[in-house]
């Protein structure tokens, strides 16, 4: 039996902000870690719980909870996420996953919809090679061609692995100081992190989810151009979608305020 | 000077550019320009982006360009731009990012990326030898520790499990109906209630090869009675591996995937590999299952031989507290039928008769079959009493007409009864012994009839 501290502990859970306000969960995609939400979540700290989360294999989550039966399909990571959500006794929690995350957070919110009160998709993508008629962007050889990459950094991202732990990892409950990890991750987990968030398909989850939702969609998201962003607004029954001007994948670290003022209006 | 620098910074021995915070690029050097064989016109305005291959910029806006914008530089990662005449160019990039920009140095990597490639791509294939190797040793170990069809089901099941990062793993064995079932592992979707075509197993056994489920699309198409049980489990992919002793399948390996799968040649071959000596284990187990019956167990009537009912009566008459009795069974009139009716009816008999001895006695009671159409019963637990009770049951059961043979040809059974009383301390030899002369004292006596051996002195 995993207990309420050996999740937070796993998933390197950090609790912020004002412990009356509504919670807002924020998770990160692939390739970082919580770090990626240093921007956003100052502006929400007066007003809400924020809490923040690494995935098993990335960031400061313990890598030796990494069990790659389990994480071979995005249903583990969506475990974790309840269990969070469980531990922290949430209730209605707005989610906030970035990229693959906002994938975690919709099969999650369908699994076990009591603790959410909403979902933000920040450049979600329910499958990211082309099928059929069905645009994701890329093609089998381009993931293969991320993969090489990954595998030609691989001393690269050994280098940026040992963070130095500053804060009290034997008491997450109590916050800590913010850990320079600088997105580190495992590079075989990388690898394998990759096979799942790109090779996955979840396009038959999006019409189930029951919760409102906001779908986030950059200008210029190369990950998750604009007809992804539809799709996944079209599928996912009264869903709201905004675009902002925020550029790239990563909006939270190229225009953290254009992210801060989505989430406000419509959380508004 | 500021010539000097200029011209350095346009003929630097690296590519050289600088973009907004967005990535989009103000400033190229010559050396960059040339590296790629761009215009200038062509790259100011871009985005760096952009000019990088499709795998290396979702690697570049997944990886790269977060860690550079959290951590402020980035150094000497391998990136592939796309040169303007479409073909790759692998470089050495050292980016640095502050609230003014992003300054890029690139450096040309073809050899040292070619180099790295050949040591990649080795070492790929150490990786993937040595987990396969892994696989294999692990499991042949634990194969080989294996003395049950389900612990070597269990083993297989647990390898597969672990080589292949399946979400579940089930091993099934033809039971002696020709019925699957699960021997090891497990699995929520084996087999679909009410299924009325063929199942991916079913299949597998008969075309004696690997069958594939890639997606619940092909299921709706091949097996449409597993798409319900797919869909429920979240299972995209079904790989089912047949368990093949040459031409026979003694059962399958299941493995299934949450997450849509590729199944090529070295994870068929992986599968196969450990069906392979799965397989091996468990003939032997079976060779040698069949070797202890042939041992111990009359192969006609399937009873215990000679040797088994010995020792069983040894081991029964160390219970001492308790009295046991022994049937010494001699069929009357058997080798007429022999004769007269030929040795297949003959065969006949005795199974039929081994067949009422069993149907009549406890199952805890011995019955086996010392001879030509001599019988055995050992009875732990009866005394002289219920000893001469069930004997005429024996007598009776023996006697009623049998499948093949004519009422002319009659079969009786003449039945010596030996009894040990408690603390009588009888010897194997003793109680057969006995038991062997009572049984002629019927014979002589009349047939069809039993005959107690008297207590021991």
């Amino acid at each position: 039996m995993v207990t309420s501290l050996d999740v937070l502990r796993r998933n390197n859970v950090r609790v912020m902000g004002n412990e009356n306000g509504r919670p807002l969960v924020f998770a990160h995609g692939f390739g970082c870690s919580q770090e990626i939400w240093r921007g956003v979540t100052p502006a929400f700290l007066d007003d809400f719980t924020v809490v923040l989360y690494d995935n098993v294999g990335s960031g400061g989550s313990d890598l030796s909870a990494y069990d790659r039966n389990k994480y071979d399909s995005l249903d583990g990571y969506a475990s974790d996420l309840v269990e969070i959500l469980d531990a922290l006794d949430l209730q209605d929690a707005v989610f906030i996953g970035h990229s693959v995350s906002s994938m975690i957070g919709v099969l999650a919110a369908n699994r076990d919809p009591s603790r959410f009160g909403a979902l933000v998709l920040v450049g979600p993508s329910p499958r990211y090679v082309n099928d059929g008629s069905y645009v994701g962007g890329f093609e089998q050889a381009d993931i293969d061609g991320l993969l090489d990459a990954l595998d030609a950094n691989y001393l690269g991202w050994s280098a940026t692995m040992a963070p130095v732990m500053v804060g009290n990892s034997d008491r997450p409950e109590l916050g800590e100081e913010l850990t320079d990890f600088f997105c580190s991750v495992e590079p075989t987990i990388a690898r394998h992190f990759a096979h799942v968030t790109f090779l996955s398909d979840n396009r038959d989850d999006l019409r189930d989810v029951t919760v409102p939702t906001l779908i986030i969609q950059c200008t210029d998201d190369v990950i998750a151009p604009f007809v992804v962003g539809d799709y996944v607004h079209e599928q996912i029954p009264g869903s709201t979608l905004v675009v902002i001007p925020a550029t790239g994948h990563v909006p939270s670290l190229s225009g953290p305020q254009d992210v801060v003022d989505a989430v406000r209006a419509f959380l508004r | 000077m500021t010539d000097d620098f200029e011209s350095l910074y346009r003929f630097a021995p690296c590519g050289l550019l600088a973009s907004t915070t967005d990535g989009v690029i103000v400033q190229v050097n010559e050396t960059l320009l040339e590296l790629g064989g761009y215009a200038r016109d062509q790259v100011l305005g871009a985005t760096f982006a952009s000019l990088l291959d499709q795998g290396s910029r979702m690697f570049y806006e997944t990886r790269h360009l977060p860690v550079l914008r959290l951590k402020g530089e980035v150094r000497e990662v391998v990136l592939t731009l796309r040169r303007a005449d479409g073909s790759p160019l692998h470089v050495l990039v050292t980016s640095t990012y502050s609230d003014t920009g992003i300054e890029t140095a690139l450096f040309d990597a073809t050899e040292r990326t070619a180099y790295e490639r050949t040591l990649l791509d080795a070492r790929r294939l150490s990786d993937s030898t040595y987990t396969r190797l892994r696989v294999l040793q692990s499991a042949s170990a634990a194969f080989t520790a294996s003395e049950s069809e389900g612990s070597v089901s269990e083993a297989l099941a647990a390898s597969a499990h672990e080589a292949l990062d399946a979400s579940f793993t089930a091993v099934t064995l033809l039971d002696s109906e020709g019925e699957l079932r699960l021997a090891g592992g497990r699995h929520p979707v084996l087999a679909p209630q009410g299924a009325t075509g063929e199942l991916p197993a079913a299949r597998a056994m008969r075309l004696g090869e690997a069958v594939a489920v890639a997606s619940p699309a092909d299921a709706a198409v091949d097996f449409p009675d597993m798409v319900a049980g797919m869909r429920a489990a979240r299972i995209e992919s079904v790989l089912v591996v047949p368990l093949l002793d040459g031409d026979r399948a003694l059962g399958v390996l299941v493995t299934s995937f949450l997450r849509r799968r590729i199944f090529d040649q070295p994870l068929l071959e992986l599968q196969r590999a450990l069906a392979r000596q799965a397989v091996e284990v468990l003939v032997r187990l079976r060779l040698q299952r069949q070797l202890e019956a042939l041992a111990h167990y009359d192969q006609l009537t399937g009873l215990r031989n000679r040797q088994l009912v010995r020792d069983g009566l040894t081991t029964a008459l160390r219970d001492d507290d308790r009295s046991l009795a022994v049937f010494f069974i001699d069929l009357d009139g058997f080798k007429d039928v022999n004769d007269r009716l030929g040795h297949r009816v003959g065969d006949s008999v005795l199974r039929q008769v081994g067949e009422r001895l069993r149907a009549t006695v406890r199952s805890s009671d011995l019955v086996g079959r010392i001879g030509g159409d001599e019988f055995v019963v050992v009875c732990p637990g009866v005394d002289v009493g219920d000893a001469l009770a069930l004997a005429a049951v024996l007598c009776e059961a023996i006697s009623a007409p049998l499948d093949g043979v004519t009422a002319d040809l009659p079969v009786t059974a003449s039945i010596g009864i030996a009894v040990n009383e408690p603390g009588a301390a009888s010897t194997t030899d003793d109680m057969l012994s006995r038991a062997d002369d009572a049984m002629y004292a019927a014979k002589h006596a009349g047939k069809n009839q039993a005959s107690l051996a008297p207590a021991q002195n």
